[in-house]
């Protein structure tokens, strides 16, 4: 099953409510005045060495849409949702979640940035098998009441997953549960991190009116326990100096049987 | 070498093993090993099919007269620095099944079958990228017996998995 993530940084809210803006504090701050999106959590973020490296606050992903919904002007639907947001935020799932996140980062330390959270969200919780069963129940959840709120009915979702990137710069996306398929330009998709073969990704559409449409594409969850194999996850980045001293080593591993393998 | 087995015979996995794949058992329970088992049992050949023109992945069995006993894996790993993919091999697969686990092969040093096939899959990971300097694999921080072995081969650098039950073990190869 592939699904859309259950709770989201400030960045992404912003950049919700101001497509290709830069997000500015003074937006949120006046969004969380006026109470159009939720409270929020806050993580707590170990450096290395144990230490404590600051917090962020996280935020249900319907705030996402209450976003989107206040800049639409639907500002009492948008109200209702933040409120909806707060009770999700205060649940159960939500909690074992938070624990499980603070858990990963305090394993594998970062920056104390919100897209070094959002990278916490795409690299790691995502393949946590014992993180799926609260994603799966949130992001029930979440979809229940997405699809509860009347105000949201113009806006379509799609999961899916990269099946194929081609020569012209386009990725293409092939539905999770269904048929239909998606071209969307790889230069965006990297944006988000995204665009390598079986990557899962929500896109979003928004009708603007008039024929105009917004599509939002974003890292999505993919909740099937057969998808993740840890020991076939082969992601990784070494700075320029780690690569440096690897490479000026004297070799440690021995070829010990060139001739072995049957050729194809 | 009076308990020590025929060296097993590699070749690329084809359609033809789905069968015998299925009934792959190399598992005797830990979770680590199950998750291995299951890949083999269910998706490894048609990963192999869609992973190949990608990233050269290379799905190898290796048969004796008692049919496939063990099952490795190789490709081009995603290994970046400042965003650039670097040349290398990722080290995917290393299974033996159950009644060949920590039985030694009638070759020279008589490497256990799984020390064998390990060091199969880096030849031919050699042999088809001999330009080829970094070398990695993953594996369960639990799972004694597969550190040894990467260990003895020479992965000797560690770096953090993205899933804390993993560790990467990384190693260099010879120009």
């Amino acid at each position: 099953m592939i699904t859309a993530r259950p709770l989201v940084s400030k960045r992404e809210i912003l950049e919700t409510y101001r497509p290709g803006r830069e997000p500015a504090d003074t937006l949120f701050r006046s969004l969380r005045n006026n109470k159009l999106v939720s409270d929020g959590l806050q993580v707590t973020l170990p450096q290395a060495g144990g230490r404590l490296g600051g917090s962020v606050r996280i935020y249900c992903a319907l705030s996402k849409d209450a976003a989107r919904l206040a800049r639409q002007g639907q500002s009492d639907e948008a109200r209702a949702l933040a409120r909806v947001a707060n009770r999700i935020e205060g649940s159960r799932p939500v909690k074992q979640l938070l624990a499980m996140i603070e858990e990963t980062v305090r394993a594998e330390p970062v920056a104390n940035t919100e897209d070094a959270l959002a990278s916490v969200f795409r690299h790691l919780i995502g393949r946590r098998r014992d993180l799926w069963k609260s994603m799966a129940e949130l992001t029930t959840r979440i979809e229940k009441e997405r699809a509860a709120s009347k105000a949201l009915a113009s806006q379509l979702s799609f999961y899916g997953v990269v099946a194929r990137i081609g020569a012209e710069g386009t990725v293409e996306i092939v539905e999770d549960r269904g048929s239909r398929r998606v071209m969307l330009p790889l230069a965006e998709l990297a944006e988000q991190g995204l665009g390598q073969l079986g990557d899962a990704v929500a896109i979003h559409w928004e009708s603007f009116g008039r024929g105009r449409v917004l599509t939002e594409a974003e890292p999505a969850l993919r909740l099937d326990p057969t998808d993740y194999r840890p020991f076939l996850d082969s992601r990784l980045e070494l700075d320029a100096d780690d690569l440096a001293a690897l490479l000026d080593e004297e070799p440690t591993v021995e070829i010990r049987q060139p001739l072995l393998t049957a050729r194809p | 070498m009076a308990d020590a087995v025929d060296a097993p015979k590699p070749r690329l996995a084809t359609a033809g093993d789905r069968a015998e794949l299925q009934a792959f058992a190399c598992s005797l329970g830990l979770w680590y090993e199950d998750e291995v088992e299951e890949h083999i049992r269910q998706e490894a050949l048609d990963s192999a099919a869609w992973r190949a023109p990608h990233t050269g992945h290379r799905l190898l069995v290796y048969e004796t007269v008692d049919g496939i006993v063990a099952v490795g894996a190789h490709e081009v790993g995603d290994l970046t620095s400042g965003g650039v993919l670097v040349p290398n091999t990722y080290v995917g697969l290393v299974a033996v099944r159950l009644d060949y686990r920590r039985r030694r092969v009638a070759v020279a040093g008589e490497p256990r079958v799984g020390e064998y096939v390990l060091d199969s899959v880096i030849a031919d990971a050699k042999e088809q990228r001999p330009d080829d300097r970094l070398i990695y694999a993953s594996t369960a921080k639990e799972n004694a017996p597969s550190l040894r072995l990467l260990h003895s081969r020479g992965f000797i650098r560690e770096r953090a998995h993205p899933d804390p039950r993993f560790i990467r073990r990384l190693g260099t190869l010879p120009r």
